[in-house]
């Protein structure tokens, strides 16, 4: 028999709206004002905005309707360090974390007990090691897509570092970011988030939960699972993933100057997980948060 | 003033080799034999093929004409650790390294290999479920398979950008190849290649190339020269979408076309710490090239600077 856990908000009541939980401004390094970095994710068309800048809960003023302002920051520890550094997001937050905590773990506990919701940062630009960040449980979501690294150093996508955590057995959901310094990173990475309604604790509640899919480009139509068999329907596409771990999954590819829009995986039962990722002829990606697959005892 | 531990492929005399370091055979689980599969090659174009069949060295009964195929071979652990499958390629192999069974550890494998084979390379990362570390682990393994078509084109797992980079910011100084890994179930021959400038389209002048990282890897980008000047990097290629130069120490750019879709040339002014630069770049059609890493050091930088980097 095989268990499968999977919070889907494909098909889950509600809307899907579209946000963006990595901005700076110049309340930190980035290059815009909060007021006119939120008019200009609205005119973009965002339902909901996070201002994550350095060590700083940015407020706002003369939020224009219908953004919704979601208090954000970002805290980072690893100065010193010529590899690795940690850098976290996290939105719903208070005042009390510390600029720079000691340690992951340290940074980590602060967090929790400080925002609502928070996330690992740009693992590749940040050069994490794979199983650190796996071993490090306690987050449960990472970028996987970070506009402004992928701009600035060729380094913006995470999919490896990702898959690995799930591969070891960690659970882990992903988000793609502007993490936007200019308006050149504006409108490059974002979330289509399904809640029933806008406002903060529906955001809250559906980051948690994982109603959401992250991407650069690409739409995810569809998602169901009957019978053991995913089926997912998107935008034209170049290629579609199932990515499995243990040595299953599979791979879609249009032929050449062709678009696909659907495929189907059969689940074995022998996957630790199956998500989906989708990828345009441009090369920008989308990502579904994993299915995870148990065998239980039962039948075997 | 920068100093530079690498040589440049594109500045050396030689032959420009298309080569295919990584393919399998109906002597282990292809589904083509030696003679088919070298055929298929040398129709393809390519000058040379190594045979990496698992854990057995395969050789041709009769040459194939116009193409100059090698002996490797391919071997793996057992249930050392459960969520990782090592695998290690050994190029110009002879019977002496084949064992009965699998190796009871990485350690165990690299440790019978390396003495026996000029070049070995680890196979397929991501898809083996091995992290940076993991491939850093070996400090005498000569390269990486930045990517295999066969393990893109099965489970999507084609890609080692991420471990590889991890390996490179840690220390590690491995090449970076792309292989095929074919098993011609499906057609999966001619997917990812190495471009090597050797001496002679000869076994010891490949071997010689591959070990000096005297070559560059790709699926399909062509990279006509790299110029490292003493304060920049700069390459030129093949139409391509976008040409990367990555880096550790967050150091590092990304370079699109000014107009129109494509460019075929790139500079990155070296920003004075980075411990090495690759190129790579990516064509309309998704695919991607890789260049070795340039290994760079530096003056000891003044104490009161600062990165000002901070994303």
């Amino acid at each position: 028999m095989t268990k499968l856990t999977f919070e889907n908000p494909f098909g889950a009541a509600g809307e899907w709206w579209r946000g963006n939980l990595h901005t700076h401004t110049t309340e930190s390094d980035g290059e815009l004002p909060p007021d006119e970095t939120a008019a200009r994710y609205r005119e973009l068309g965002y339902d909901f905005l996070a201002l994550t800048d350095h060590n700083h809960i940015t407020e706002v003023t003369g939020v224009p309707d219908g953004l919704l302002m979601v208090p954000g920051a970002e805290y980072g520890i690893g100065e010193g360090d010529p590899v690795r550094v940690w850098h976290v997001g996290c939105v719903g937050v208070t005042p009390g974390v510390p600029a720079d905590a000691g340690s992951p773990a340290e940074l980590h506990a602060s967090v929790r007990e400080h925002a609502a919701f928070s996330w690992v940062a740009h693992p590749y630009w940040s050069n994490l090691p794979e199983d650190e960040f796996a071993a490090f449980e306690g987050f449960d979501t990472t970028e996987v897509y970070n506009a402004v690294t992928e701009r600035v150093i060729d380094r913006g996508y995470s999919d490896a570092a990702w898959d690995y955590a799930l591969a070891s057995g960690v659970r882990i959901n992903a988000l793609a970011v502007d993490d936007a310094h200019s308006v050149h990173d504006f409108g490059r990475g974002w979330i289509m988030l399904r809640a029933e309604k806008l406002d903060l604790d529906a955001v809250y509640e559906a980051l948690r939960r994982g109603h959401y899919y992250a991407t650069s480009g690409p739409e995810i139509h569809d998602l169901t699972i009957e019978d053991d068999v995913v089926r997912v329907r998107c935008s034209r596409c170049r290629t579609i993933k199932f990515m499995a771990g243990n040595w299953r999954g599979a791979f879609i590819s249009a032929p050449e100057g062709d678009t696909v829009t659907s495929a189907e995986y059969e689940i074995t039962g022998d996957e630790v997980y199956v998500r989906v990722q989708v990828e345009d002829a441009a090369g920008r990606r989308a990502y579904a948060n994993p299915i995870y697959v148990e065998r239980t005892e039962e039948g075997d | 003033m920068v100093i530079c531990h690498t040589e440049n492929p594109f500045e050396a005399e030689g032959l420009w080799l298309k080569g295919a370091l990584h393919a399998h055979t109906t002597e282990s689980d292809g589904h083509l034999t030696p003679t088919e599969l070298a055929t298929l090659y040398r129709d393809r174009g390519w000058d040379f093929l190594f045979l990496t069949d698992h854990n057995k060295v395969t050789t041709l009964d009769e040459p194939v004409e116009g193409l100059l195929v090698l002996p490797g071979i391919e071997q793996d652990v057992g249930n050392d650790e459960p969520n990782k499958n090592w695998h290690l390629v050994g190029l110009c192999a002879d019977d002496s390294v084949s064992i009965e069974g699998k190796f009871a550890s990485a350690t165990t494998m690299v440790e019978h290999q390396r003495p026996k084979v000029p070049f070995c390379m680890l196979a397929h990362p991501y898809w083996s479920q091995l992290s940076g570390k993991d491939v850093s682990r070996f400090d005498d393994i000569d390269a990486v398979e930045v990517w295999n078509t066969g393990c893109e084109l099965g489970e999507g797992r084609g890609y080692a950008e991420y471990q590889w980079d991890w390996a490179l910011a840690s220390g590690s100084r491995l090449h970076g190849v792309a292989v095929d890994d074919c098993h011609s179930r499906i057609d999966d021959s001619g997917g990812g290649w190495v471009m090597v400038k050797a001496a002679a389209c000869s076994s010891d002048a490949i071997i010689d190339a591959l070990k000096r990282g005297m070559f560059y890897s790709t699926c399909g980008p062509e990279i006509h020269g790299i110029r490292l000047t003493e304060d920049a990097l700069e390459v030129e290629t093949s139409p391509c979408r976008e040409i990367g130069f990555v880096a550790d120490r967050q150091a590092g750019t990304r370079v699109l076309p000014e107009e129109g879709p494509e460019l075929t040339s790139a500079r990155y002014p070296l920003r004075g710490k980075e411990g090495y630069v690759r190129v790579q770049c990516t064509d309309a059609l998704s695919r991607k090239a890789w260049s070795n890493p340039f290994y760079l050091q530096w003056p000891p930088e003044p104490e009161d600077e600062t990165s000002g980097n901070e994303e």
